[in-house]
Protein backbone atom coordinates (compact mmCIF):
# COMPACT_ATOMS: atom_id res chain seq x y z
CA UNK A 1 0.00 0.00 0.00
CA UNK A 2 2.97 2.30 1.15
CA UNK A 3 4.66 1.60 -2.22
CA UNK A 4 1.09 2.53 -4.16
CA UNK A 5 1.16 5.86 -2.45
CA UNK A 6 4.88 6.59 -3.07
CA UNK A 7 4.07 5.69 -7.03
CA UNK A 8 1.28 7.73 -6.89
CA UNK A 9 2.97 10.79 -5.53
CA UNK A 10 6.07 10.27 -7.53
CA UNK A 11 4.00 10.64 -10.77
CA UNK A 12 2.84 14.00 -10.66
CA UNK A 13 6.57 15.17 -9.39
CA UNK A 14 7.15 12.94 -12.52
CA UNK A 15 5.43 14.92 -14.66
CA UNK A 16 6.88 17.72 -13.88
CA UNK A 17 10.20 16.75 -14.29
CA UNK A 18 9.39 15.68 -17.99
CA UNK A 19 7.97 18.99 -18.85
CA UNK A 20 11.38 19.83 -17.74
CA UNK A 21 13.23 17.12 -19.83
CA UNK A 22 11.53 17.38 -22.91
CA UNK A 23 11.29 21.02 -22.71
CA UNK A 24 15.40 20.71 -22.22
CA UNK A 25 15.61 17.82 -24.76
CA UNK A 26 14.25 19.79 -27.52
CA UNK A 27 17.06 22.56 -27.71
CA UNK A 28 19.36 19.83 -27.39
CA UNK A 29 18.53 17.81 -30.22
CA UNK A 30 17.87 20.87 -32.41
CA UNK A 31 21.05 23.02 -31.40
CA UNK A 32 23.18 20.12 -29.88
CA UNK A 33 23.77 22.35 -26.68
CA UNK A 34 22.66 21.91 -23.08
CA UNK A 35 20.77 25.00 -22.31
CA UNK A 36 21.51 26.01 -19.26
CA UNK A 37 19.03 29.07 -19.23
CA UNK A 38 15.99 26.80 -19.34
CA UNK A 39 15.85 26.56 -15.72
CA UNK A 40 15.92 30.47 -14.99
CA UNK A 41 13.18 31.10 -18.17
CA UNK A 42 11.38 28.33 -16.01
CA UNK A 43 11.68 31.07 -12.82
CA UNK A 44 11.15 34.39 -14.41
CA UNK A 45 7.45 32.31 -16.51
CA UNK A 46 6.23 30.99 -12.88
CA UNK A 47 6.48 34.82 -11.40
CA UNK A 48 5.07 36.66 -13.90
CA UNK A 49 2.07 34.28 -13.80
CA UNK A 50 2.06 34.98 -10.09
CA UNK A 51 2.35 38.45 -10.76
CA UNK A 52 0.21 39.59 -13.48
CA UNK A 53 -2.68 37.16 -13.05
CA UNK A 54 -2.53 34.44 -10.03
CA UNK A 55 -1.85 37.48 -7.69
CA UNK A 56 -4.43 39.43 -8.44
CA UNK A 57 -6.74 36.90 -7.49
CA UNK A 58 -6.72 35.31 -11.46
CA UNK A 59 -7.54 31.71 -11.03
CA UNK A 60 -5.70 28.38 -11.77
CA UNK A 61 -5.63 28.72 -15.59
CA UNK A 62 -5.07 32.38 -16.35
CA UNK A 63 -2.51 31.78 -14.24
CA UNK A 64 -1.13 29.04 -16.20
CA UNK A 65 -1.58 30.40 -19.68
CA UNK A 66 0.35 34.08 -18.32
CA UNK A 67 3.02 31.79 -17.33
CA UNK A 68 3.28 29.74 -20.65
CA UNK A 69 3.15 32.86 -23.02
CA UNK A 70 5.99 34.44 -21.19
CA UNK A 71 8.06 31.27 -21.46
CA UNK A 72 7.58 31.12 -25.33
CA UNK A 73 7.81 34.59 -25.82
CA UNK A 74 11.46 35.03 -23.46
CA UNK A 75 12.08 32.11 -25.16
CA UNK A 76 12.16 33.22 -28.88
CA UNK A 77 13.78 36.55 -27.43
CA UNK A 78 16.64 34.51 -26.04
CA UNK A 79 17.07 32.87 -29.02
CA UNK A 80 17.15 35.92 -30.84
CA UNK A 81 19.57 37.89 -28.85
CA UNK A 82 21.65 35.22 -27.32
CA UNK A 83 22.46 32.20 -30.24
CA UNK A 84 21.28 33.87 -33.16
CA UNK A 85 24.16 35.02 -34.44
CA UNK A 86 26.47 32.19 -33.06
CA UNK A 87 24.33 29.98 -35.43
CA UNK A 88 24.85 31.82 -38.63
CA UNK A 89 28.01 32.39 -38.14
CA UNK A 90 28.42 28.80 -37.57
CA UNK A 91 30.90 29.68 -34.53
CA UNK A 92 32.31 27.08 -32.34
CA UNK A 93 29.48 25.59 -29.75
CA UNK A 94 31.11 26.22 -26.82
CA UNK A 95 29.75 29.62 -27.31
CA UNK A 96 26.27 28.63 -26.74
CA UNK A 97 26.51 26.87 -23.83
CA UNK A 98 28.30 30.13 -22.49
CA UNK A 99 25.86 32.18 -24.07
CA UNK A 100 23.09 30.02 -22.30
CA UNK A 101 24.41 30.45 -18.96
CA UNK A 102 24.75 34.43 -19.30
CA UNK A 103 21.25 34.65 -20.47
CA UNK A 104 19.94 32.21 -17.20
CA UNK A 105 21.99 34.68 -15.11
CA UNK A 106 20.01 37.54 -16.64
CA UNK A 107 16.70 36.06 -16.58
CA UNK A 108 17.54 35.33 -12.32
CA UNK A 109 18.70 38.57 -12.04
CA UNK A 110 15.17 40.44 -13.44
CA UNK A 111 13.44 38.23 -10.78
CA UNK A 112 15.73 38.76 -8.23
CA UNK A 113 15.45 42.56 -8.60
CA UNK A 114 11.59 42.48 -8.48
CA UNK A 115 11.38 39.75 -5.92
CA UNK A 116 14.43 40.23 -3.73
CA UNK A 117 15.09 36.69 -1.83
CA UNK A 118 11.39 36.69 -0.61
CA UNK A 119 9.28 33.36 -1.24
CA UNK A 120 5.86 33.23 -2.89
CA UNK A 121 2.93 31.04 -2.57
CA UNK A 122 0.67 31.00 -5.31
CA UNK A 123 -3.06 30.70 -3.75
CA UNK A 124 -4.90 27.52 -2.97
CA UNK A 125 -6.25 26.67 -6.34
CA UNK A 126 -7.19 23.21 -4.85
CA UNK A 127 -9.24 22.20 -2.16
CA UNK A 128 -8.64 18.73 0.68
CA UNK A 129 -6.95 15.86 -1.51
CA UNK A 130 -9.12 12.72 -2.52
CA UNK A 131 -9.32 9.36 -0.25
CA UNK A 132 -9.22 7.03 -2.66
CA UNK A 133 -9.10 3.40 -0.86
CA UNK A 134 -6.56 4.37 1.74
CA UNK A 135 -4.78 6.42 -0.22
CA UNK A 136 -4.02 10.19 -0.71
CA UNK A 137 -4.42 12.06 -4.09
CA UNK A 138 -3.72 15.59 -4.18
CA UNK A 139 -6.52 17.36 -6.67
CA UNK A 140 -3.14 19.45 -7.63
CA UNK A 141 -1.11 16.27 -8.81
CA UNK A 142 -4.44 14.50 -10.59
CA UNK A 143 -4.57 18.39 -12.80
CA UNK A 144 -0.59 18.14 -12.65
CA UNK A 145 -0.47 14.91 -14.39
CA UNK A 146 -3.13 15.73 -16.49
CA UNK A 147 -2.07 18.66 -18.18
CA UNK A 148 1.16 17.59 -18.57
CA UNK A 149 0.30 14.18 -19.97
CA UNK A 150 -1.70 16.29 -22.10
CA UNK A 151 1.18 18.59 -23.48
CA UNK A 152 3.36 16.02 -24.27
CA UNK A 153 1.08 14.00 -25.87
CA UNK A 154 0.55 16.81 -28.48
CA UNK A 155 4.28 17.59 -28.59
CA UNK A 156 4.67 13.61 -29.57
CA UNK A 157 2.18 13.98 -32.25
CA UNK A 158 3.30 17.25 -33.33
CA UNK A 159 6.91 15.96 -33.54
CA UNK A 160 6.07 12.85 -35.58
CA UNK A 161 3.13 13.65 -37.20
CA UNK A 162 3.31 17.16 -39.03
CA UNK A 163 4.98 18.74 -41.57
CA UNK A 164 6.41 21.23 -38.89
CA UNK A 165 7.55 18.13 -37.03
CA UNK A 166 9.32 16.63 -40.11
CA UNK A 167 11.28 19.57 -40.41
CA UNK A 168 12.17 20.20 -37.22
CA UNK A 169 13.57 16.60 -37.18
CA UNK A 170 15.45 17.28 -40.59
CA UNK A 171 16.83 20.69 -39.36
CA UNK A 172 18.38 18.13 -36.21
CA UNK A 173 20.22 16.08 -38.48
CA UNK A 174 21.30 18.52 -40.67
CA UNK A 175 20.66 22.51 -41.35
CA UNK A 176 22.26 23.00 -43.99
CA UNK A 177 20.65 20.13 -46.04
CA UNK A 178 17.39 20.87 -44.29
CA UNK A 179 17.67 24.65 -46.30
CA UNK A 180 18.02 22.69 -49.40
CA UNK A 181 15.05 21.07 -49.15
CA UNK A 182 13.24 24.06 -48.82
CA UNK A 183 12.88 24.61 -44.89
CA UNK A 184 13.34 27.86 -43.35
CA UNK A 185 15.92 26.85 -40.89
CA UNK A 186 15.69 29.74 -38.66
CA UNK A 187 11.96 29.67 -38.27
CA UNK A 188 11.93 26.24 -36.93
CA UNK A 189 14.62 26.83 -34.58
CA UNK A 190 12.60 29.61 -33.82
CA UNK A 191 9.21 27.14 -33.19
CA UNK A 192 11.47 24.78 -31.67
CA UNK A 193 12.20 27.65 -28.99
CA UNK A 194 8.83 28.68 -28.35
CA UNK A 195 7.62 25.38 -28.07
CA UNK A 196 10.74 24.79 -25.55
CA UNK A 197 9.89 27.98 -23.69
CA UNK A 198 5.83 26.92 -23.32
CA UNK A 199 6.61 23.78 -21.77
CA UNK A 200 9.09 25.87 -19.10
CA UNK A 201 6.31 28.23 -18.28
CA UNK A 202 3.88 25.09 -17.69
CA UNK A 203 6.54 23.78 -15.23
CA UNK A 204 7.16 26.71 -13.54
CA UNK A 205 3.82 27.04 -12.67
CA UNK A 206 3.56 23.44 -11.53
CA UNK A 207 6.81 23.84 -9.40
CA UNK A 208 5.37 27.10 -7.80
CA UNK A 209 2.15 24.91 -6.97
CA UNK A 210 3.95 22.38 -5.62
CA UNK A 211 6.31 23.88 -4.02
CA UNK A 212 6.97 27.76 -3.29
CA UNK A 213 8.28 30.20 -5.65
CA UNK A 214 11.69 31.35 -5.07
CA UNK A 215 14.72 33.23 -7.53
CA UNK A 216 16.51 30.30 -7.52
CA UNK A 217 14.52 27.13 -7.77
CA UNK A 218 15.30 27.18 -11.70
CA UNK A 219 17.97 24.93 -10.45
CA UNK A 220 15.52 22.23 -9.90
CA UNK A 221 16.28 21.72 -13.83
CA UNK A 222 19.20 19.62 -12.53
CA UNK A 223 17.19 17.11 -12.48
CA UNK A 224 15.52 17.57 -15.94
CA UNK A 225 19.26 16.99 -17.39
CA UNK A 226 19.39 14.06 -14.85
CA UNK A 227 16.22 12.35 -16.35
CA UNK A 228 17.38 13.03 -19.85
CA UNK A 229 20.38 11.39 -19.02
CA UNK A 230 19.03 8.55 -17.48
CA UNK A 231 16.07 8.26 -20.81
CA UNK A 232 19.01 9.32 -22.99
CA UNK A 233 19.96 12.32 -23.69
CA UNK A 234 18.01 13.79 -27.27
CA UNK A 235 15.36 11.51 -27.05
CA UNK A 236 12.30 13.02 -26.13
CA UNK A 237 10.50 9.43 -25.15
CA UNK A 238 13.44 8.54 -23.01
CA UNK A 239 13.37 12.10 -21.55
CA UNK A 240 9.84 11.47 -20.17
CA UNK A 241 10.54 7.83 -19.21
CA UNK A 242 13.46 9.27 -17.31
CA UNK A 243 11.52 11.65 -15.55
CA UNK A 244 8.64 9.70 -14.31
CA UNK A 245 11.58 7.07 -13.07
CA UNK A 246 13.12 10.11 -11.29
CA UNK A 247 10.05 11.39 -9.84
CA UNK A 248 8.91 8.11 -8.45
CA UNK A 249 12.72 6.99 -7.43
CA UNK A 250 13.01 10.60 -5.29
CA UNK A 251 9.21 10.66 -3.82
CA UNK A 252 10.40 7.00 -2.67
CA UNK A 253 13.71 7.71 -1.17
CA UNK A 254 12.66 10.94 0.12
CA UNK A 255 10.10 8.74 2.61
CA UNK A 256 12.64 6.09 3.36
CA UNK A 257 15.67 7.71 3.96
CA UNK A 258 14.54 11.39 4.38
CA UNK A 259 15.11 14.48 1.86
CA UNK A 260 18.93 14.83 3.32
CA UNK A 261 20.38 11.55 1.75
CA UNK A 262 17.71 11.33 -1.53
CA UNK A 263 19.28 13.43 -3.61
CA UNK A 264 22.70 11.68 -3.22
CA UNK A 265 21.21 8.42 -4.50
CA UNK A 266 19.75 10.48 -7.45
CA UNK A 267 23.16 11.54 -8.37
CA UNK A 268 24.65 7.75 -7.65
CA UNK A 269 21.70 6.64 -10.41
CA UNK A 270 22.75 9.17 -13.00
CA UNK A 271 26.63 7.99 -12.57
CA UNK A 272 25.35 4.69 -12.60
CA UNK A 273 24.04 5.25 -15.41
CA UNK A 274 26.44 6.77 -17.02
CA UNK A 275 29.29 4.22 -16.30
CA UNK A 276 26.54 1.59 -17.47
CA UNK A 277 24.49 2.77 -20.46
CA UNK A 278 25.69 6.21 -21.36
CA UNK A 279 23.34 6.28 -23.95
CA UNK A 280 20.77 6.46 -21.62
CA UNK A 281 17.37 4.25 -21.37
CA UNK A 282 16.15 4.91 -24.87
CA UNK A 283 19.18 6.31 -26.39
CA UNK A 284 20.54 4.55 -29.72
CA UNK A 285 22.66 5.21 -32.09
CA UNK A 286 22.04 5.23 -35.63
CA UNK A 287 24.91 5.06 -37.60
CA UNK A 288 25.64 5.86 -40.89
CA UNK A 289 26.45 3.30 -43.33
CA UNK A 290 29.34 4.66 -46.06
CA UNK B 1 17.98 33.46 -72.44
CA UNK B 2 19.47 30.65 -70.68
CA UNK B 3 17.92 29.13 -67.86
CA UNK B 4 20.86 29.37 -65.42
CA UNK B 5 23.33 32.23 -65.85
CA UNK B 6 26.30 32.76 -63.20
CA UNK B 7 27.97 36.11 -63.76
CA UNK B 8 31.19 36.45 -63.13
CA UNK B 9 31.10 35.13 -59.57
CA UNK B 10 34.06 35.34 -57.19
CA UNK B 11 34.03 33.23 -53.93
CA UNK B 12 36.31 33.59 -51.04
CA UNK B 13 36.74 31.45 -48.05
CA UNK B 14 38.62 33.60 -45.82
CA UNK B 15 41.63 34.59 -48.05
CA UNK B 16 41.45 31.68 -50.20
CA UNK B 17 39.83 32.59 -53.58
CA UNK B 18 37.51 29.36 -54.50
CA UNK B 19 36.16 31.17 -57.25
CA UNK B 20 37.41 33.39 -59.77
CA UNK B 21 35.30 35.41 -62.01
CA UNK B 22 33.10 32.29 -63.51
CA UNK B 23 30.74 33.23 -65.95
CA UNK B 24 28.53 30.40 -67.17
CA UNK B 25 25.37 29.41 -68.90
CA UNK B 26 22.86 26.15 -69.08
CA UNK B 27 20.15 25.97 -70.65
CA UNK B 28 16.96 24.27 -70.80
CA UNK B 29 16.73 20.33 -70.56
CA UNK B 30 20.30 20.22 -70.98
CA UNK B 31 22.96 18.26 -69.42
CA UNK B 32 25.46 20.56 -68.01
CA UNK B 33 29.02 19.59 -66.39
CA UNK B 34 31.25 20.60 -64.19
CA UNK B 35 34.74 18.67 -64.45
CA UNK B 36 38.09 19.57 -62.39
CA UNK B 37 40.20 17.78 -59.86
CA UNK B 38 40.05 17.97 -56.15
CA UNK B 39 39.62 21.67 -54.42
CA UNK B 40 39.14 23.07 -58.22
CA UNK B 41 35.87 24.97 -56.69
CA UNK B 42 33.30 22.35 -58.25
CA UNK B 43 31.36 22.01 -54.69
CA UNK B 44 31.56 25.88 -53.92
CA UNK B 45 30.41 26.32 -57.09
CA UNK B 46 26.99 24.68 -56.79
CA UNK B 47 26.85 26.10 -52.97
CA UNK B 48 26.84 28.86 -54.51
CA UNK B 49 24.05 28.63 -56.58
CA UNK B 50 22.04 26.89 -53.96
CA UNK B 51 22.56 29.83 -51.56
CA UNK B 52 24.92 28.20 -48.82
CA UNK B 53 27.77 30.24 -49.65
CA UNK B 54 27.32 33.86 -50.34
CA UNK B 55 29.11 35.30 -53.20
CA UNK B 56 31.48 38.19 -52.32
CA UNK B 57 30.63 39.87 -55.81
CA UNK B 58 28.17 38.16 -58.94
CA UNK B 59 25.37 36.45 -58.51
CA UNK B 60 23.51 34.19 -59.87
CA UNK B 61 20.18 34.74 -62.70
CA UNK B 62 17.33 32.04 -63.25
CA UNK B 63 15.30 32.81 -66.33
CA UNK B 64 16.90 36.15 -66.23
CA UNK B 65 16.34 36.76 -62.82
CA UNK B 66 18.52 37.33 -60.09
CA UNK B 67 18.07 34.35 -57.61
CA UNK B 68 16.73 34.79 -53.78
CA UNK B 69 19.32 34.86 -51.22
CA UNK B 70 18.37 32.40 -48.59
CA UNK B 71 18.46 28.37 -49.40
CA UNK B 72 14.87 27.67 -48.74
CA UNK B 73 14.29 30.92 -50.94
CA UNK B 74 16.13 29.67 -53.93
CA UNK B 75 14.64 25.58 -53.84
CA UNK B 76 10.87 27.90 -53.93
CA UNK B 77 12.31 28.97 -57.31
CA UNK B 78 12.83 25.78 -58.48
CA UNK B 79 16.30 24.72 -58.16
CA UNK B 80 16.90 21.93 -55.97
CA UNK B 81 20.46 20.85 -54.96
CA UNK B 82 21.40 17.23 -53.92
CA UNK B 83 24.49 17.77 -51.91
CA UNK B 84 28.21 16.00 -51.90
CA UNK B 85 27.93 12.76 -50.09
CA UNK B 86 23.93 12.82 -50.10
CA UNK B 87 23.49 13.81 -46.84
CA UNK B 88 20.10 11.51 -46.61
CA UNK B 89 18.81 12.05 -43.01
CA UNK B 90 19.55 8.73 -41.87
CA UNK B 91 17.87 9.11 -38.42
CA UNK B 92 14.23 9.85 -40.63
CA UNK B 93 12.57 7.07 -42.33
CA UNK B 94 12.73 6.85 -46.00
CA UNK B 95 9.56 8.10 -46.17
CA UNK B 96 9.93 10.96 -43.90
CA UNK B 97 13.12 12.00 -46.16
CA UNK B 98 10.99 11.71 -48.98
CA UNK B 99 7.94 13.69 -47.72
CA UNK B 100 10.76 16.15 -46.39
CA UNK B 101 11.90 17.04 -49.87
CA UNK B 102 8.48 18.10 -50.56
CA UNK B 103 8.23 20.35 -47.88
CA UNK B 104 7.24 23.31 -50.06
CA UNK B 105 4.52 21.73 -51.51
CA UNK B 106 0.48 20.75 -50.52
CA UNK B 107 0.04 17.44 -51.87
CA UNK B 108 2.71 15.30 -51.43
CA UNK B 109 0.99 11.73 -51.56
CA UNK B 110 1.16 12.10 -55.01
CA UNK B 111 4.80 13.08 -55.68
CA UNK B 112 5.31 10.32 -53.19
CA UNK B 113 3.37 7.89 -55.55
CA UNK B 114 6.12 9.15 -58.05
CA UNK B 115 9.13 8.49 -56.73
CA UNK B 116 7.94 5.57 -55.37
CA UNK B 117 6.98 4.01 -59.06
CA UNK B 118 10.47 5.59 -59.93
CA UNK B 119 12.34 3.58 -57.45
CA UNK B 120 10.04 0.48 -55.97
CA UNK B 121 13.05 -0.44 -53.46
CA UNK B 122 12.43 2.60 -51.77
CA UNK B 123 8.73 1.80 -51.26
CA UNK B 124 10.10 -1.72 -50.08
CA UNK B 125 11.63 -0.44 -47.34
CA UNK B 126 9.69 3.15 -46.87
CA UNK B 127 9.50 2.55 -42.89
CA UNK B 128 13.29 1.94 -42.57
CA UNK B 129 15.76 4.57 -41.09
CA UNK B 130 17.67 6.19 -44.10
CA UNK B 131 21.06 5.25 -42.33
CA UNK B 132 20.03 1.62 -43.26
CA UNK B 133 20.25 2.14 -47.01
CA UNK B 134 23.42 1.01 -49.31
CA UNK B 135 25.69 3.90 -50.65
CA UNK B 136 23.92 3.46 -53.98
CA UNK B 137 20.12 3.60 -52.58
CA UNK B 138 21.40 6.54 -50.73
CA UNK B 139 21.87 8.23 -53.44
CA UNK B 140 18.75 6.93 -55.17
CA UNK B 141 16.88 8.30 -51.85
CA UNK B 142 18.52 11.60 -52.35
CA UNK B 143 18.21 12.06 -55.84
CA UNK B 144 14.23 10.81 -55.29
CA UNK B 145 14.04 13.35 -52.34
CA UNK B 146 15.11 16.12 -54.54
CA UNK B 147 12.89 15.25 -57.56
CA UNK B 148 9.99 16.06 -54.80
CA UNK B 149 10.20 19.29 -54.47
CA UNK B 150 9.26 19.41 -58.57
CA UNK B 151 12.59 21.14 -59.40
CA UNK B 152 13.40 22.80 -62.95
CA UNK B 153 16.73 22.23 -62.36
CA UNK B 154 18.43 20.00 -60.42
CA UNK B 155 21.82 20.53 -59.04
CA UNK B 156 24.01 17.19 -58.24
CA UNK B 157 27.42 17.33 -56.47
CA UNK B 158 29.56 14.01 -57.25
CA UNK B 159 26.20 11.65 -57.48
CA UNK B 160 28.74 8.41 -58.60
CA UNK B 161 31.06 9.28 -54.72
CA UNK B 162 31.86 6.10 -53.43
CA UNK B 163 29.89 3.93 -55.34
CA UNK B 164 30.67 0.49 -57.17
CA UNK B 165 31.27 0.66 -61.12
CA UNK B 166 28.22 -0.75 -61.61
CA UNK B 167 25.97 1.55 -59.98
CA UNK B 168 27.47 4.78 -61.23
CA UNK B 169 26.03 2.74 -64.16
CA UNK B 170 22.53 3.24 -62.92
CA UNK B 171 23.37 6.65 -61.59
CA UNK B 172 24.23 8.59 -64.77
CA UNK B 173 21.42 6.30 -66.21
CA UNK B 174 19.11 7.62 -64.05
CA UNK B 175 20.24 11.01 -64.50
CA UNK B 176 19.72 11.09 -68.45
CA UNK B 177 15.98 9.94 -67.58
CA UNK B 178 15.78 13.21 -65.26
CA UNK B 179 16.96 15.14 -67.97
CA UNK B 180 14.02 13.23 -70.29
CA UNK B 181 11.74 13.99 -67.75
CA UNK B 182 12.54 17.97 -68.71
CA UNK B 183 14.56 18.58 -65.96
CA UNK B 184 17.96 20.71 -66.33
CA UNK B 185 20.79 18.91 -64.92
CA UNK B 186 23.51 20.75 -63.65
CA UNK B 187 26.57 17.93 -62.63
CA UNK B 188 29.73 18.27 -60.92
CA UNK B 189 31.75 15.40 -60.97
CA UNK B 190 35.35 14.03 -61.00
CA UNK B 191 34.58 10.83 -62.92
CA UNK B 192 34.95 12.99 -66.21
CA UNK B 193 35.08 10.64 -68.63
CA UNK B 194 31.18 9.49 -67.52
CA UNK B 195 30.48 12.94 -66.85
CA UNK B 196 31.33 13.81 -70.48
CA UNK B 197 30.10 10.76 -72.10
CA UNK B 198 26.37 12.07 -70.96
CA UNK B 199 26.28 15.61 -70.77
CA UNK B 200 25.32 18.33 -73.66
CA UNK B 201 27.09 20.81 -72.21
CA UNK B 202 30.34 20.93 -69.46
CA UNK B 203 33.21 23.18 -68.60
CA UNK B 204 36.14 22.66 -66.77
CA UNK B 205 37.02 24.18 -63.96
CA UNK B 206 40.75 24.67 -62.71
CA UNK B 207 41.82 26.74 -59.09
CA UNK B 208 38.80 28.33 -59.54
CA UNK B 209 38.91 29.52 -62.87
CA UNK B 210 36.58 28.54 -66.20
CA UNK B 211 39.68 27.23 -68.54
CA UNK B 212 37.38 25.10 -71.25
CA UNK B 213 33.92 24.66 -72.05
CA UNK B 214 31.95 23.12 -75.14
CA UNK B 215 30.13 20.15 -75.89
CA UNK B 216 30.59 17.14 -73.80
CA UNK B 217 32.12 15.47 -76.82
CA UNK B 218 33.95 18.14 -77.91
CA UNK B 219 36.05 18.11 -74.27
CA UNK B 220 36.39 14.54 -74.67
CA UNK B 221 38.39 14.96 -77.52
CA UNK B 222 40.13 17.74 -76.68
CA UNK B 223 43.55 17.49 -76.54
CA UNK B 224 44.04 19.29 -72.47
CA UNK B 225 41.21 17.62 -71.15
CA UNK B 226 42.22 14.06 -72.33
CA UNK B 227 45.25 14.48 -70.96
CA UNK B 228 44.24 16.55 -67.12
CA UNK B 229 41.56 14.37 -66.50
CA UNK B 230 40.78 11.09 -69.03
CA UNK B 231 44.64 9.78 -68.25
CA UNK B 232 44.79 9.82 -72.14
Amino acid sequence: MQILQYLINGIALGSVYALIATGFSLIFNVLKFSNFSHGALMTLSAFSGYFIAAGNGWGLVPTILVSVLTGAAVSLFGEFVAFRRILTHNTSPVYFFVSSITLGTLYEGIVVLKVGANFYNYPRFFGKPYRIAGLFVARSDIIIFCISAAALLLLAYMIRKTKTGRALRSVSFDRDTASLMGINVTRTIQFAFIVSGALAGLAGVFLGINYTLYPTMGSIVVKGFIASVIGGLGSLPGAIIGAMLLGILETTLISIIGSGYAPVFTFVIMLVFLLVRPRGIAGSNIQEKA
Amino acid sequence: MPLLETKDLWVNYDFVEALKNVSIQADEGEIYSIIGSNGAGKTTLLRTISGLVKPKSGYVEFMGEKLPSKPHKIVQKGIVHVPEGRKTFSGLTIEDNLLVGAHLHKDMEESLETQYQCFPILRERRHQFAGTLSGGEQQMLAIARGLMSRPRIMLLDEPSLGLAPLIVNEVFDLIKRIRDMGITIFVVEQNARKALSICDKACVLENGVVTVCGTGSDLLESDVVRRAYLGA
